[in-house]
């Protein structure tokens, strides 16, 4: 089997629960900062997959955006979470650990 | 600061040609829209460039082949609008395309038909009523009582409209119309975030 795209499907899962998470601390991040905070352990998303995934979430109403021009040499696009985003946080990482101790119970048990 | 106030500068080399394909794909998107997507990669391409052994071409493979860059963001954008754009006929046929695998298409599917169905038969007794006034109409006789058309409504049934049935008819075929447009619309918005949820990113 593929292994790589294997784990590409596992990666795209959890990209969204990932960004929410990264910025719970309520600090504004941008785009590369979030990306090198998620790959921070290990891959967990892409560049081509986390700006469009950005996008998606702003559209829906969890983060929201600004644009911040004078702070560094070229103009950067800082997210937050929105308040819908901060909701849906605890109920994304409580159905998270559900999913990891039903999976670690039945795959790594068996070691 | 507002996205729409940033515009995508121009950009050198690869990274300007990469910009451009990206920009070209994403043709579908609002101008503003488009022009924000570009500025945010931009800023991207920028800020990993200021690194002194960053090379261009490591930095765009990453971000993969443009154009599929611009179909990941232009998902979404092309099934709202499919849904804002599309005919009632596509959209039911979309609908019942998906009968079989969703109870929910498969409820909606049907109730605009029968609805539909409905609403052209009032039409069509609307339009009758004038041509055949004597064998159209609101039928009441014993053990019957129907609507449409009657080859010799016999003496003991009574027609209880007259003409009125023309607008009414007209009002009713409306209302059915409507009904079953608004039915798929809202239940196509069902499905379709259903299968936006369950689509990989």
């Amino acid at each position: 089997m593929d292994i790589a795209q294997w784990s590409a499907q596992l990666r795209k899962g959890a990209a969204e629960l990932v960004v929410l998470s990264i910025l719970a601390g309520g600090e504004d991040r941008y785009g590369l900062q979030i990306l090198e905070k998620a790959n921070g352990g290990g891959d967990i998303v892409s560049e081509g997959a986390l700006y469009p995934l950005l996008s998606r979430l702003e559209k829906d109403g969890k983060l929201a955006s600004h644009w911040v021009v004078n702070d560094g040499p070229h103009p950067r696009k800082f997210y937050r979470l929105t308040s819908q985003g901060a909701a849906a946080l605890p109920v994304m990482t409580q159905a998270w650990i559900k999913f990891r101790t039903a999976m670690s119970g039945i795959v790594e048990t068996g070691q | 600061m507002n996205a729409s106030m940033i515009s995508p500068q121009a950009a050198d080399g690869a990274a300007g040609r990469y910009l451009d394909r990206l920009q070209r794909a994403l043709r579908p998107l609002p101008a503003a829209e488009r022009d924000a997507v570009a500025a945010e990669i931009h800023s991207h391409i920028a800020e990993r460039s200021a690194v002194p052994e960053a090379s261009v071409a490591v930095i765009l493979s990453a971000l993969g082949e443009p154009e599929a860059l611009a179909r990941a963001y232009l998902q979404d954008h092309e099934m709202a609008a499919a849904l804002h754009r599309a005919s009632p006929g596509r959209l039911l046929a979309s609908v019942l395309g998906r009968a079989t695998r969703s109870v929910t298409a498969l409820a909606v599917g049907l109730t605009a038909v029968i609805l539909y169905a409905l609403g052209l038969s009032f039409a069509l007794v609307a339009i009758m009523k004038p041509i055949a006034p004597a064998n159209v109409g609101l039928w009441r006789g014993p053990g019957r009582f129907s609507m449409g058309f009657l080859a010799s409504p016999g003496p003991s049934t009574s027609e209880l409209l007259g003409l009125w049935i023309v607008p009414l008819g007209v009002i009713a075929a409306v209302i059915c119309y409507l009904a079953a447009t608004a039915l798929i619309k809202r239940g196509g918005r069902i499905l379709l975030s259903r299968s936006t949820a369950r689509r990989p990113l």
